[in-house]
């Protein structure tokens, strides 16, 4: 019987990861408060870590009376206030004790942890306008590597549907084959410097013209900067909103293929699209007229006003 | 030494209040047939003699293979003078008998998640039995036995059932569930029985078998308030460790607050058993990991309803 779990202890991590996790994903992944609330579930995943081995290695040794607190003895100092090692030393601490946790993830987590301190510390807005194909492919292999230290899964720390997706950023990431498309988009990029401006002018209009909206999401091409289209598949579930106009559905895109009009690149397969620099999740937005997303049959609806009242059947 | 007094069931166990109002009836009705046959065999040798309870099993059903936890339960009972010939010594047959009957009835501990038994009427100490059965549970700031008697709202404090709910019933739920780890058995006797409240029972794989492992695993709760300064999170299944409580944990996100509105309406319909202790001397052992229980509401006349509880860490002793 206990009446507590320790507040050092991995449970006690864990759980608190579990929920800054579901805070993150309640955000789409270009948005700043899901970079802020990643690097909160990241910090108690490193802890949660490291209290695998014993709370104590959590606490901050420059007090032995911490050490005393995180064995879960009553130190007896008056006005004792226990305190946890700074991350960056439990960040140390977690590479020491976590077998598959090595320097690159440790590189990550400080520098995750650096933008966290400069979004709640300075008037900078770290977390703002940084695409997240930059850094989430990382976390979420970071984040793998730790819940696997302590027994746990992204499953449990994200549930299915965003532990599919780390899977899919994880696999990316590892995919070294796919790196070999910087290659192509270097070729490309010298053939259409050779182009005449003229050339350049003309493929630059129709790729203008044919790379609408309607077709992808529209971004710059690696090659030639012209614009191009991205298509991609459905990250998770449509979220809508009901307005005078209708109904709008809003869905997180992941990218699957790219393609050039301008130049004719064309990347297929999100560890390539990764690689390339245009692993950026998107919106895709839907606009539905209420009667056609409810499918409401107005005429029979008509019909069923003008007809008389029966009551005998 | 009194006879031991076995109880067997007349008809299968009450589902639903609808009998506690005009016919509360006996669900454990005492054998006297087995009272006979047991009063003879009474001369317990070694650890009987201080002990003198008898535990006598109540309803029987076929099973195998009992749970390692009950087998010291089982080996302890097994030296009650049911079990024994005139001669003191077991017969083969009698301790074939003794033996299947015990590892039935434990077996259905865990499965049913709680057993009613019955003591000799000479067996005085509440903490006796207890002990006789497992490990005691010193519980911070709680007495080794504690007296449980109906109280009015008013009269006591917010802190408990009886002062949120008083002499109505109590919702069904599991001891200490706002604990980190709540205690794992404990043992209710009757002390003054009082006709017409029941104790009630419900196995929590009935509320809990439908949601997903990942459900549970991410549906995080808190105790209503700090527990020696702390609040720290809860989930309600936990290594095979279920807890519910509506009162005393609260969900901390909206996919715990779906999970408790879930809950709440599977309760709302659900038939728990309503079990009476209806003489002194009469015990349930309750698996406070897999069982939720309450009370039915206690009328007027039956305010001297008087039962001892005692926690359990084990029952392998």
């Amino acid at each position: 019987m206990q009446k507590t779990t320790h507040e050092w202890s991995t449970e006690a991590f864990f759980g608190k990861a579990q929920l800054y996790a579901e805070a993150m994903n309640e955000h789409d992944d270009s948005d700043w408060k899901f970079g802020l609330w990643s690097a909160f579930a990241l910090e108690m995943l490193v802890r949660a870590a490291v209290a695998a081995t014993s709370p104590a290695l959590v606490a901050d040794n420059q007090d032995w009376n911490n050490v005393l607190y995180g064995l879960g003895k009553t130190p007896k100092k008056p006005k004792f206030v226990p305190k946890s090692a700074s991350i960056t030393e439990l960040v140390s601490r977690a590479e020491d004790l976590c077998p598959n946790f090595d320097r690159e993830h440790a590189n990550f987590c400080v520098s995750h942890f650096a933008r966290r301190n400069s979004e709640i510390h300075t008037g900078n807005l770290p977390f703002d306008g940084i695409g997240p194909s930059s850094w989430l492919p990382m976390f979420y292999t970071v984040a793998s590597t730790l819940v696997e230290a302590i027994g746990e899964s992204l499953e449990s720390l994200f549930g299915d549907i965003v532990a599919q997706r780390a899977r899919e950023d994880i696999a990316a990431l590892k995919d070294d084959t796919a790196k070999a498309v910087r290659g192509s988009i270097n070729a490309y990029r010298l053939v259409w410097e050779q182009k005449s401006e003229e050339e350049q002018n003309s493929a630059r209009e129709q790729a203008k013209v044919t790379s609408l909206r309607h077709y992808g999401h529209r971004v710059a091409c690696p090659a030639c900067a012209c614009v191009a289209l991205i298509n991609g598949k459905a990250a998770g579930e449509a979220r809508r909103t009901v307005d005078d106009d209708g109904v709008v559905e809003r869905e997180t895109m992941k990218p699957e293929a790219f393609h050039c009009v301008a130049c004719g690149l064309k990347i297929a397969g999100y560890s390539a699209l990764l690689a390339a620099g245009l692993g950026d999740t998107y919106t895709s937005t839907s606009h539905y007229d209420a009667v056609e997303y409810f499918e409401v049959d107005i005429e029979k609806h008509a019909r069923s006003m003008m007809e008389d009242d029966n009551n005998e059947y | 030494m009194p006879a031991a007094r076995p109880l067997v069931p007349d008809s299968p166990p009450h589902r639903g209040p609808g009998r506690a109002a005009g016919h509360p009836g006996p669900h454990f009705q005492k054998s006297r047939s087995k009272a006979k046959a047991s009063r003879a065999a009474c001369q317990v040798p070694s650890q009987g003699q201080g002990l003198q309870s008898q535990l006598l099993i109540d309803r029987v059903r076929p099973e195998t293979a009992p749970i390692e936890a009950t087998r010291h339960l089982l080996d302890h009972c097994m030296r009650r003078d049911m079990f024994y010939g005139e001669s003191g010594s077991l017969g083969s047959d009698a301790k074939a008998r003794g033996r299947d009957h015990m590892d039935l009835e434990f077996q259905r501990l865990d499965e049913q998640g709680f057993v009613k038994f019955s003591v000799a009427s000479g067996v005085t100490q509440t903490l006796e039995i207890a002990r006789s059965i497992g490990d005691v549970a010193l519980l911070p700031g709680i007495a080794e036995v504690q007296t449980l008697t109906p109280k009015q709202a008013e009269m006591t404090e917010k802190s408990s059932y009886s002062g949120n709910f008083g002499t109505g019933p109590f919702p069904l739920h599991t001891d200490m569930a706002h604990w980190h780890t709540p205690p794992r058995y404990f043992l209710l006797r009757c002390v003054r029985p009082a006709e017409g409240v029941y104790t009630t029972f419900l196995h929590a794989r009935k509320l809990f078998h439908a949601e997903a492992d990942d459900t549970m695993n991410r549906s995080l709760f808190r105790p209503r308030r700090r527990i020696d300064g702390r609040l720290t999170i809860l989930r309600l299944n936990s290594g095979g460790m279920y807890r519910w409580d509506s009162l005393f944990i609260q969900p901390i996100n909206d996919r715990a607050e779906a999970l408790r509105q879930r809950i709440a309406q599977r309760i709302d319909v659900c038939s728990p058993l309503h079990v009476a202790l209806e003489e002194s001397n009469e015990c349930i052992v309750v698996d406070n990991w897999k069982t939720l229980h309450g009370r039915t509401a206690v009328p007027p006349q039956c305010m001297s309803r008087r039962l001892d509880r005692v926690y359990l860490s084990n029952i392998t002793r």
